[in-house]
């Protein structure tokens, strides 16, 4: 029985973010936009859960069974809010970039789902793998995994984690809350815990590109961009490892995904952002790279939006985004504060030996091209340039409005990309080593974003009027 | 838009999915037979199964010392500390102090013997080939 219990709590843990999602969101799903909200759900949810694990092991350590009943007071909770909210609010259903809804006809409906038949192939297949190595690779055993065993035994002493040889004991733990609350329904560490939540980043993430691509450019890109986001073998061998990197991906497209939901020229309120920025703030939590995503999504939505809905729409939509972002934002601070410290990127060396990196002309050719080579091996490069050609055949969008999405995702993109390559321009470590370890990675986090933004700029083949 | 452009817009996108499909079945087909991932010699199976075997003698103990006789940084040695750390959680490894009680990682009980005879340690337990429990004797 104790084998399932974790199982159930995690399907609670969705249906706590279910509850979420439909009390924030401003209309009533129907159709992709459904499914949507399931695979946000279990981001937003595990997101919840995660600060509620902190809540229990800070505060409510000493209580027996604290876990469940901080589980079931945010279940019931956001199930109240939910059906207390009222549903009479009338929004214009999200726009879709579709010229028409051909899309629904004929054989192009199954799409979609076999899109999602083969995320769920690839999904098995991860699962599988991962059972050779049960403790996942080395950052699994040596950052993640380890430290949800100190939440899990530790009691009030889990912060010995910080005086351990732990790699990173800086890192937000998202993650590790997550496996260590999933274990302490089962009672003990297990190893089906960790590949589980593994297989459900993979499943979550390629369940966000088909959905909002689905809603917002139609079922075909949804079903080629799911296709393409699966072509990187480093995606799917990430996941088998069991690395955070996949669940920061996850975060990243659903924020980004949420966002490019978002219609201000409808009278739209702001409710999706709150989302979009929650799911950013989880970003943060799960890694620090997921700070410098919570800026750049800020520094994204301010530019794109005001170059295509003016200044006051985006000052209206950005209070939105903050808000969302700042329970996660503020757990973060507090946990940096008190336990965490600073990187080591900035704690080992001063401004001087930063500004002496910063301008040395062999670290940056070192590091552009080590991003050019890593990216090579990331996408598949003869597809990306069929979607290039793709894409000019059909032509991409041209009113503003369409572009605010694929706008900020860009944007956004392009801001984690400099700072990752400002980052490892500073960096006090091997530059060489430091480089070979983590860009592939790095770069990887940002990958589904990518996909969703470069299916987001074409117009729909619906505009084609060729039914398929 | 319709006529040649349309066509070849619909051919390029069945182009592109049946290429997405067969590099999606290709990377799951090398991933199956290639299963190892970054650790290629299994290693870090190996030293989890290695220090797990501690596990029931370390039982009550709050921090316990390391030693090896391996590089301490970015080589085996540190690699070990960190496995260990995992298997042995929530015990604390103090790698960096002398601590009353420690286990030894050495590459053979030779090695062992041999830094027992000029170290104020006695040893506990042998475990396996070169790991142990160790006990401070001296001050």
């Amino acid at each position: 029985m104790t084998v399932i219990l974790p199982f159930i709590a995690l399907a609670a843990n969705i249906f706590t973010g279910w509850c979420m999602v439909n009390w924030l969101w401003p209309r009533r799903a129907q159709g992709g936009e459904a499914w949507f909200i399931f695979f946000l759900s279990a981001c937003v949810g595990l997101g919840t859960g995660s600060l509620g694990s902190f809540i229990w092991r800070i505060a409510l350590w000493w209580l027996p069974l604290g876990f469940v009943l901080i589980d079931v007071a945010l279940l019931v909770i956001f199930a109240t809010l939910w059906r207390l909210r009222s549903r009479g609010e009338q929004v214009a259903p999200v726009n879709t970039n579709k010229a028409d809804d051909t899309s629904r006809r004929g054989a192009s409906k199954y799409l979609p789902v076999m899109a999602l038949g083969l995320a769920i192939v690839c999904a098995i297949t991860v699962f599988r793998i991962s059972q050779v190595h049960p403790h996942g690779q080395w950052d699994a055993q040596a950052i993640w995994n380890v430290k949800a065993k100190f939440l899990l035994y530790g009691q009030a002493q889990w912060t010995n984690m910080f005086a351990a040889p732990v790699a990173r004991s800086d890192y937000p733990l998202l993650l590790p809350l997550t496996i260590a609350r999933l274990w302490s329904y089962q009672g003990y560490d297990s190893t089906i815990v960790p590949q589980v939540l593994t297989v459900t980043w993979l499943l979550a993430t390629t369940g966000l590109i088909v959905t909002s691509l689905s809603v917002l450019a139609g079922v075909r890109h949804a079903a080629l961009a799911t296709l393409i986001l699966l072509t990187s073998k480093l995606f799917l061998e990430l996941c088998s490892w069991q690395y955070a990197d996949t669940a920061m991906s996850m975060f990243i497209l659903a924020a980004l995904g949420t966002v490019a939901l978002w219609r201000p020229q409808y009278g739209q309120t702001g409710r999706l952002l709150i989302l979009a920025g929650f799911c950013a703030g989880c970003a943060a939590w799960t890694k620090n790279e997921g700070l410098l995503f919570a800026l750049a999504l800020t520094i994204a939505f301010i530019v794109a939006t005001t170059f295509t809905h003016g200044g006051r729409t985006m000052g209206h939509g950005l209070k939105y985004l903050l808000l969302g972002m700042t329970p996660m934002i503020c757990l973060v601070v507090f946990f940096k504060l008190v336990w965490g410290g600073p990187s080591d990127l900035f704690s080992d060396q001063n401004l001087d030996q930063m500004l002496t990196h910063l301008i040395q002309p062999d670290r940056h050719r070192l590091v552009w091209k080590s991003m050019f080579d890593s990216l090579g091996r990331i996408l598949h490069v003869p597809l990306m340039l069929l979607t290039v050609l793709y894409t000019l055949l059909v032509g991409i969008h041209r009113t503003r409005a369409a572009l605010l999405a694929p706008a900020v995702a860009a944007i956004a993109t392009l801001v984690m990309v400099v700072g990752y390559a400002s980052i490892y321009l500073i960096t006090p470590h091997d530059l060489q080593w430091h480089l070979s370890t983590s860009n592939e990675r790095l770069l990887l986090q940002l990958w589904p974003g990518a996909v969703l933004m470069i299916f987001l700029l074409p117009k729909s083949p619906e505009s084609l009027r060729l039914v398929v | 838009m319709q006529g040649p452009r349309a066509i070849a817009c619909l051919l390029l996108m069945s182009l592109m999915a049946l290429w997405s499909l067969l590099v999606v079945c290709d990377t799951l087909l090398v991933m199956t037979v290639d299963q190892d991932g970054p650790d290629k010699n299994h290693l870090t199976q190996k030293l989890g199964r290695r220090f797990g075997l501690l596990k029931d003698e370390l039982d009550g103990q709050h921090t316990v010392g390391f030693i090896t006789d391996q590089p301490r940084f970015y080589g085996q040695g540190n690699l070990d500390v960190m496995i260990a750390q995992y298997m042995l959680a929530p015990l604390v490894i103090d790698h960096q102090h002398d601590q009353p009680t420690s286990i030894t990682n050495f590459t053979s009980d030779e090695a062992l013997q041999r830094w027992l005879a000029s170290s104020d340690y006695s040893l506990q337990k042998r475990i396996a080939e070169g790991l142990a429990v160790v006990e401070r004797v001296g001050p």
